[in-house]
Order: C-alpha cells, then structure tokens, then sequence
C-alpha cells in the first residue's frame, strides 16, 4: 500500500505535550488531517475488522473497513480467515455489495472475472484475449499482508512491517482476557448488531467509550430516569478508575454495581460460575464492568463489542455487537443480554435510540459543530495528569474522572502521525 | 359468541390516527394509555422475527414509561431541542379473523421530522428535516371496552442501515 505525501502542512505539534497536555481542534475538522490519519494510521497500525462468529463455517464472509479501504472478511473452503480489497482488479468495481453470505467464489459484474474466497483469480472469461499465463500474473485481489486473532477478533494490518500483534497490544492483553473470560471458554458470539452514523469526527466515540466524567452530565437525564425509577441508589457515586497503555488503548473500570433487581439472581449464578473456573481472586478482578478501548477503532463495552468506522472528517459509522457468552448457560446469556438491550445504563436501544448512548452521540455532532469555524486553537486534555500513576510496563492509572486514556490516545495518535512517510512508500 | 366486537375500519384509522396527533403534539402520557398492559412497542434494526439482538426500542410497559419520563421531565440532550414531528398514515388494512377479540392493523407511514435549531450558526443534525418511512403493525387487543395497542411494530425501509438519533417516539 502506498502512503501518500504530506498534506499541505505540518502534521507536527498538533498534539503538544510539552507543558499542558493540548490538542489542535483541526485533528477533527481538517480533511488533510483526515486523509493523512487513514493512510498513516489505518494502513499502518492493527486495525479490528470483524469477529469470528461472524463468519463460523467455510464460504462465510462479511464486508468491512480498514480505514476508508472496503474489504471482504471471508472463511475460505480450509477455514482460512482472509481480509481481501473489495475492488476488482480488472477496472475497479466493488466485487461485493452484502453484509455478509456465503459464498464459494465472488465475481464482479462488469467483465466476470472470478475470484475465489481465497482471493486468487480464478478465471478470466475468453481467456484468448490476453496472453498465455498472464491472469496467473494477476494473482487476485488484494489482500491484508499481516492478520492476527484474539478471542475471535480479527485484527489486520496493511503494513508489512511493524510492531508485531503482541507489541501493539502490551499490557492491556490482561483486560482483554478479563473481558472475554466471562466465558469459560474465551470466546462469544455477535449477535444482530447497532448500527448507527453520527455526524462528526471518528475521534470523538473513540475518546469517549473510555470517559469517565463525562458520565454524571451527559448522562444525568439517564441517572436521573435510573433513580427515580429506583434502579440507581442516589448515594451509588462514581466508583472506579481510568488506565492507559501503550499504543492508545485504554480502560474505564467500575464495579458492576449497578445490576437491577431481576438479573441479580443470574448475575450471583454468574459470578459463581467464574469462581470455579478460576481462582476466587481472579473472578473477583475479573468480575468488574470494564469499558476497554483498542486504538484506533474498536472498544470492548459492557458485554458488546463497538466498532469505530471513519467515513469522512464529520461522518462515522459505529457497528455495536450485543455478544453472547460460549459455554455459559442459557438463563445467564438471557440476563445477560437483558443487561445490555433493556438496562438504562448499559444501552436500551444504543447509539440511535439508547437512553445513554444517543445524547453521547448529540455531544458529538455538537463538539463537530463547535469547533468548525472556531478560533479556539487548544483542546486540553490535561485532567488528572499531575495524579496520573505511570508502572514500569506502561500502564498508567489515574481518577474515575480522569482523562488518562484520552490521552493515551493522542499519544499514538501523534506517534503515528508525526512518523515520515518515506518509510513506508515502498509498501 | 358474546362480547365480540368486530374492528371496523373506523376504529382502526381512529386509534392510528389518534395515536399520530398525540405523538405529533408529545403527549406521551397519554400515548402510553393506548397499549395493553402486556404490550410491547418494537423498532427493529434488522429483518429478525424476534428481538435476539439489538433493537432501536423493544419497549414493554416499564420500559416505555422511562423513556416518557427521559424526554418530557429530564434534560434529555439528544431532545434538547426536541423533534417536531409530523405523521402521516396509509394504506390501512384490517384483519380480524370472526369471532376475534384480537385484530391486526397494517399500515404505512411517513414521518417528517426536524429539531429546529434557535441559534443562527449552523449546528449538525438541527435544522435538517428529515423523512422516515415505514411498515407499521398493530396487533390490538379488546380490553374494557376499547381497542388497545398488544405489539406495535414499525419496521423502517433503512432499518438495518446506520441510523441517526430516533431518541423521539416513532
């Protein structure tokens, strides 16, 4: 893949640790910025594209995004998991339109070329027209040189070099594993997913699954609701921390305190259930509601899996998985997912409806709307950066309120973006 | 069979239309009165039969009486300024099987929407009104006297495509 040439200024400085921790607003409203983030971001940095569960059996495959470069995600007749380009090669038309199906081979319309779901071209009609061995040349469509797996995510990168999957990880991998050892097993299934747009910058969802303060006054309608309706003692607070790590992911953490009276005896079950399987000590760090945000685009929610998909500098699409927990019995999966379709708190109808969700989403298009034409040149991020705690692997630890993992964030961000181009131009 | 009472068509665009004026007018309270005590109210965002993952809204009796209270007695941002809408109903068919104390109510219907905006700089997602279209189920139930809503089901034409802030009652 090509990275392309600067845009017509410097991307140095945006992001400005030297005294405050201050971010340009432009990183949200600048289009250059924007074409500049797909390719050293997105065609650079592990990027999640889909889960397993949707693609289970040989033939199965879904459409996705890796930045603005739509792909195929497909199971191939071995059970190989592929992340294909999803334009032909011949004259450039997408190759396939669905969500997702099943299918041994996929042709594109215009001039039938074949392509298995493997990728490689398959066959080339008349093939008199062109000369002897040469659509082998062509090989098939292009396809993610580096993919890698965890607990069914599927993660590629379009850089052929690199941090490896498990540099780019570090230590949040223990929370990741927290997460989905709600399972026995380690794995879930998504279910029918959310499926909403805002009109803003993709940034704004990623800093913001992580945002602990922002909880008490965007969400003071839902609390409100929550406590009057008596599913929220007024005295509950706002327990809890913000970690960071390397590489900009980062985790807000609380109690599951807040499990309404009709899912406590399953959530009791529950707990039970992963104080055998584990050591006593480890269900209990594990037991916790924890928020969890892989840079650059996907966010590990309460029992839901939120993918991040940049469109243009104001637009983004989020994809939100309700998951299912593996070898987990089914009055749990059923709490469980009353948890996350019913409750106040966790989504009751998501980004597009949800009690919760959707005033995040209007404090998006408000910020996008604030700062487009604004003088205001600094965004500060400093918050809790004078009681952050920083441990020799790099993880940091600071306040509930604390704006550690969005800093964590603009961290890469600028690592990424400020790295030269040249490098990669090869690629 | 005593205490029948077939759904004549008059009912039907009665308690629809009815139902369009206090949505139209947010008399949400009153609106939460249509339905029986059993009754859902369902967005869907896919094409499933049942609600096995997410839903926009899958609302029971509880469930809608908390979101009523959000949007008219809290500072629910995402309807701060709230929508102005207008409901527009067609195409109404009834189907009762004799002697039914249970009927269906199908129908279409477009809902043009916007949140104005007060402010005169421009401020995304207010001040663009937007048209949303869609297949509506009503099962009814006769209860006390009245037709009463058992499962309203609006199945939007871009249901399972992104979708932007449906925090009104559709």
């Amino acid at each position: 893949m090509q990275v392309r040439a600067d845009p017509e200024f410097d991307l140095h400085g945006l992001v400005d640790e030297s005294s405050d921790f201050t971010v340009d607003p432009r990183v949200y409203t600048s289009p250059s910025i924007f074409d500049a983030e797909m390719q050293r971001i997105f065609l650079r940095t592990w990027v999640y594209v889909a889960h397993e569960s949707e693609i289970p059996d040989a033939g199965d495959f879904r459409t996705s995004a890796v930045g603005r470069v739509p792909v195929i995600v497909t199971r191939d007749q071995q059970g190989e998991v592929h992340v294909l380009v999803n334009t032909c090669r011949h004259r450039g038309s997408v190759v396939c339109r669905e969500e997702r199906g099943n299918a041994r081979f996929f042709q594109c319309p215009y001039h039938h070329w074949l392509y298995r779901n493997d990728g490689k071209l398959a066959q080339v009609p008349d093939a008199s027209g062109y000369p002897q061995g040469w659509a082998e040349r062509i090989g098939g469509l292009l396809e993610a040189p580096r993919i890698a797996f965890l607990h069914g995510m599927i993660f590629v990168s379009f850089s052929r070099d690199g941090e490896s999957f498990e540099e780019y990880l570090g230590p949040v991998r223990k929370y990741i594993d927290f997460w989905f050892g709600h399972s026995p097993t380690g794995r879930v299934q998504v279910l029918a997913p959310f499926r909403a747009y805002y009109p803003g910058n993709w940034k704004l969802q990623l800093e913001n699954s992580t945002d602990g303060w922002h909880a008490r006054y965007v969400h003071q309608s839902a609390v409100r609701t929550m406590q009057y309706f008596g599913t929220r003692s007024p005295a509950a607070g706002w327990p809890g921390c913000t970690r960071a790590f390397p590489h900009g992911h980062g985790v807000l953490e609380r109690p599951r305190d807040d499990l309404p009276p009709e899912v406590q005896p399953q959530f009791e079950a529950f707990r039970s259930l992963l104080t055998e399987a584990y050591s006593p000590q480890q269900a209990e760090e594990m037991f916790v509601r924890r928020q969890i945000t892989l840079f650059p685009n996907v966010h590990l929610m309460e029992f839901r899996i939120r993918m991040v998909q940049p469109v243009a500098v104001d637009r983004t699409l989020i994809y939100e998985f309700p998951v299912r927990l593996e070898d987990v019995p089914d009055d749990i999966n059923a709490a469980v997912l009353h948890r996350v379709t019913r409750e106040i708190s966790i989504s009751s109808g998501g980004p597009i409806s949800g009690f919760v969700n959707a005033d995040d989403i209007e404090m998006f298009a408000r910020v996008q709307s604030g700062l487009t034409n604004s003088p205001v040149d600094r965004l500060f991020f400093s918050r809790g950066l004078h009681r952050e705690t920083l441990a020799p692997n790099g993880e940091r630890t600071g306040d509930n309120t604390d704006e550690v993992p969005q800093r964590s964030v603009y961290r890469e961000w600028k690592r990424l973006m400020e790295a030269p181009a040249a490098g990669d131009a090869d690629r | 069979m005593t205490g029948v009472v077939a759904l004549t068509r008059e009912d039907a665009e009665g308690l629809v239309y009815h139902e369009c004026q206090l949505l139209d007018e947010r008399r949400l309270d009153e609106w939460l009165e249509l339905f029986t005590e059993d009754g859902v109210y369902w967005l869907p965002t896919s094409d499933l039969d049942r609600p096995e993952g997410a839903s926009a809204m899958y609302d029971d009796a509880l469930q809608r009486k908390k979101r009523v209270h959000q949007l008219l007695r809290e500072p629910r941002l995402a309807q701060t300024p709230p929508s102005r809408t207008v409901h527009l109903i067609s195409n109404v068919q009834i189907d009762q099987s004799d002697g039914s104390s249970e009927a269906t109510v199908r129908c279409n219907v477009l809902i043009a929407e916007v949140r104005p905006a007060s402010h005169p700089a421009p401020q995304l997602g207010l001040s663009t009104p937007r048209l949303l279209a869609g297949h509506c189920r009503y099962d009814l139930r006769r209860e006390r006297g009245r037709w009463a809503i058992a499962m309203k089901k609006v199945l939007l034409v871009d249901r399972d495509l992104p979708l932007f802030n449906l925090t009104f009652i559709l």
